[in-house]
């Protein structure tokens, strides 16, 4: 092809192809830029971020549960990664909205509780602000804190007897079924552990350190002791006089009652069946109690005028009312004691009730004796007029192994100290009875011990007295020195298995007026200074009035109390300090 | 007369550290072992109730429930251990088969449990017999060491629970005796 040839050639392709070339370098333009977008992460998030939010969008709506089966082992994974990586950063990043978070909860929670506070003390005021105000006057004790108490009333949700000593539980009684505890029995025990492991483990100056509370949460476990038993109350809100006035009363009410049982626990818990109605009625007492109780004493001029008032008052109106209530009271009490005075009764076997001067008793006895022993002991109390005795008596065979092991402890006690050769048989449940006692008083009380035994019907009773040995002066004055008379608790009245020991020195007293006695009562170390006085006082007084009742002149007694030496005494032995003993002054 | 009781007895349980206490009373209350040795703390109480059905040996009917206090190795005889003991019924004196010197305390634990419960109930447990061989272990050896068991003497264990229920049910049968004399 010749030069000119190619030119045309050039020129027809620039003629018919200069479209396409155009065409061409447009598509490549194109290529390049669709190049650079992919390339460019940002543009193609933002290109694909609307559809692939509309088809995650509607994957989920469709199926969650397939979503979150996929997403959660990566997700889980990868923030536990992220967590264990960089926790720092974690708390730093989530550090301000948890704080607000708290903040918030706080702020909210205080609210409440603001509001709940306005409330009660709101209902407060609304229940007579006058009235509080007065009491506040009389008792001296700040507004404020009677309305507090009155906002965050005393509520009992379950109380515990509890026998001191071997931490079983005898009565367990809640406010309701929500309050009760599971496992009372273990509860007792440990709370049993628990307090001898305070009272043993703190002391302070000395002296053992009770357990009197334990808190936990809003609640808290009152604990009220006794000699033989102590109360573990559970209550929540803040407990007023009435609470403690109630449980004191309960605690001594119970212990005067059942002193014996609790002193002689076997783990018998039926002797106390009883008891569960009087914790349920002071439970009732506590609870239903909307009246606020002060728990100071009252200001004195305030309280001389309100006494003042109250007297004249009870002299014009309310004397024989009261005096018939405390008549009462002092009547239950005698009746209650008299019952437990009687070997092989007590008072929860016989139920009684008086109407006035009305006395009706009834129950089951197991022995003719015991039945003597409770018909002639009621008879004797002043202040009953008519005894309407339902009791029956029901008797069994007499079980001869238990007889046996009765007899040997009696024969052996104290109280028959120089009997000999006492022995029994059993004829048709009557026991005929053999052997020499010291004296007349051995032999009636032995035979009423016997008669009292169930089963038994009457004893024979052909024991004889080896009347009373005669002794030298000396020997008498060393007698008389040695002998105390112990008491128990709160008791001024002497014992009746300690009369013998007096009745021995009885006619060295009678026909001897060079000497005087001083007889000298004791307290234990607890309580007030003046109630140990009084006891005292009471105890020696006691046996002063036993012996005049026997004939020893007034002038060679004199009666005394003594309380210096018993605050000397340690205090594990408060039973030995219960005590009258004697001092003898020769005259001439 | 068959008599109907319902009462409440508190033992206890005393021996040297490690001699199975604690295994006895889970075999006795919850039916379990654990060879792991958790060594306790002050005092555990546990509670287990054992049905009469009128056929003990007083021909009692009812139920005991046995209030156990599992008490720590003594190491002295202070006044929070005597806390312990007081106004026990019963007590299970446990010693170990296989270690022969935890039987010396056992004399001196006895006195003193006496001195503060002295009309109680006694039981001597050897435990661990699944550690011994059992053609070694001679009763009589025990009865002569500690007259004062007398036949109150068991070979337990607390891992096969061999014996285990038995001894209980010895003490229980044995306090009612009492109980049913009263």
């Amino acid at each position: 092809m010749t030069n000119d040839e190619e030119r045309s050639l050039e020129l027809l392709k620039k003629i018919f192809l200069s479209e396409n070339n155009q065409k061409i370098e447009q598509f490549e333009e194109e290529i390049e830029q669709l190049k650079l977008q992919l390339n460019d992460k940002e543009s193609q998030i933002s290109n694909y971020y609307p559809i692939i939010n509309e088809l995650l969008e509607r994957k989920i709506s469709e199926s969650k549960e397939e979503i979150a089966d996929i997403l959660s082992p990566v997700m889980g994974l990868a923030i536990k990664k992220q967590v264990s990586e960089s926790k720092n950063d974690i708390i730093d990043a989530l550090y301000p909205v948890i704080g607000e978070t708290i903040k918030k909860s706080i702020s909210e929670n205080l609210k409440e509780f603001y509001t709940n506070i306005n409330t009660k003390i709101e209902n407060a005021l609304k229940r007579g602000l006058l009235k509080k105000r007065i009491q506040s006057r009389i008792s001296g004790v700040n507004t404020s804190e009677i309305i507090l108490k009155d906002s965050f009333p005393c509520y009992i949700k379950e109380v515990f007897l509890i026998h001191e000593s071997t931490g079983i539980m005898i009565s367990h009684v809640s406010a309701s079924e929500e309050d009760q505890s599971s496992d009372a029995d273990l509860i007792s025990g440990m709370l049993t552990a628990i307090k001898d492991f305070v009272s043993e483990s703190f002391k302070s100056g000395g002296q053992k350190e009770q357990l009197y509370e334990i808190q936990y949460g809003d609640s808290k476990i009152i604990i009220e002791r006794g000699r033989y038993s102590y109360f573990a109350v559970v209550i929540s809100g803040l407990e007023n006089s009435i609470f403690h006035d109630e449980l004191d009363n309960l605690s001594t009410e119970l212990h005067k009652k059942y002193h014996k049982h609790l002193r002689e626990f076997d783990g018998d818990i039926n002797k106390f069946i009883r008891i569960d109605n009087q914790i349920r009625n002071f439970i009732y007492k506590i609870n239903n109690s909307d009246e606020v109780e002060l728990d100071e004493k009252p200001s004195p001029f305030l309280a001389y005028i309100f006494g003042a008032s109250l007297i004249l008052l009870l002299l014009f109106i309310g004397i024989p009312k009261l005096m018939s209530e405390f008549n009462k009271s002092a009547l239950q009490d005698e009746i209650t004691m008299r019952l437990d005075n009687i070997n092989g009764i007590s008072s929860s076997d016989i139920i009684w009730e008086i109407d006035d001067t009305i006395l009706t008793v009834n129950g089951k006895v197991n022995s003719i004796g015991l039945y003597q022993s409770l018909d002639s002991s009621l008879k004797t109390i002043e202040g009953i007029k008519i005894i309407e005795n339902n009791i029956s008596v029901a008797i069994s065979k007499i079980q001869t192994d238990s007889l046996e092991k009765y007899f040997s402890k009696l024969s052996s006690s104290a109280d028959f100290f120089g009997a000999s050769d006492l022995r029994y048989q059993i004829v048709d449940n009557n026991i005929i009875l053999d052997g020499k006692v010291n004296s007349a008083d051995q032999k009636i009380m032995i035979g009423q011990r016997l008669s009292n035994f169930p089963g038994v019907f009457g004893v024979i009773n052909n024991l004889t007295t080896t009347g009373a040995e005669i002794l030298s002066n000396d020997q008498y004055i060393s007698m008389i020195k040695n002998c105390k008379l112990f008491f128990d608790v709160g008791e001024s009245k002497i014992n009746t298995s300690h009369i013998v020991q007096v009745e021995k020195f009885l006619p060295f007293l009678v026909n001897n007026d060079s000497i005087n006695i001083t007889v000298i009562g004791y307290s234990d170390n607890r309580g007030s200074i003046e109630m140990k006085k009084l006891i005292s006082q009471r105890r020696s007084e006691s046996v002063v009035h036993y012996l005049r009742s026997r004939g020893i002149d007034e002038n060679i007694i004199t009666n005394s109390s003594n309380l210096e030496s018993n605050e000397l005494t340690h205090s594990d032995n408060q039973s030995l300090m219960r005590k009258v003993d004697f001092k003898i002054n020769i005259l001439r | 007369m068959q008599l109907q009781i319902n009462t409440k007895k508190k033992i206890c349980l005393l021996g040297s550290y490690g001699v199975g206490k604690t295994s006895l009373v889970r075999r006795f209350v919850h039916n379990k072992f654990e060879d792991k040795y958790l060594s306790t703390i002050g005092v555990n109480i546990s509670k287990k109730t054992i049905t009469l059905k009128g056929n003990t040996p007083s021909d009692l009917a009812g139920e005991i429930n046995l209030f156990i206090w599992d008490i720590a190795n003594i190491v002295k005889f202070d006044a929070m251990v005597t806390n312990y003991l007081k106004g026990a019924h019963g007590a299970i004196f446990v010693t170990d088969l296989s270690r022969p010197n935890t039987n010396t305390q056992i004399k001196e634990y006895v006195k003193k449990f006496l001195d503060i419960n002295p009309d109680a109930e006694l039981i001597l447990v050897g435990n661990k017999i699944d550690l011994v061989d059992k053609e070694t272990i001679d009763r009589n050896d025990f009865l002569e060491s500690m007259p004062e068991f007398k036949d109150n003497i068991f070979i337990a264990s607390a891992k096969t629970g061999e014996n285990v229920e038995e001894l209980f049910n010895n003490l229980g049968y044995r306090l009612l005796k009492e109980f049913a004399s009263e």
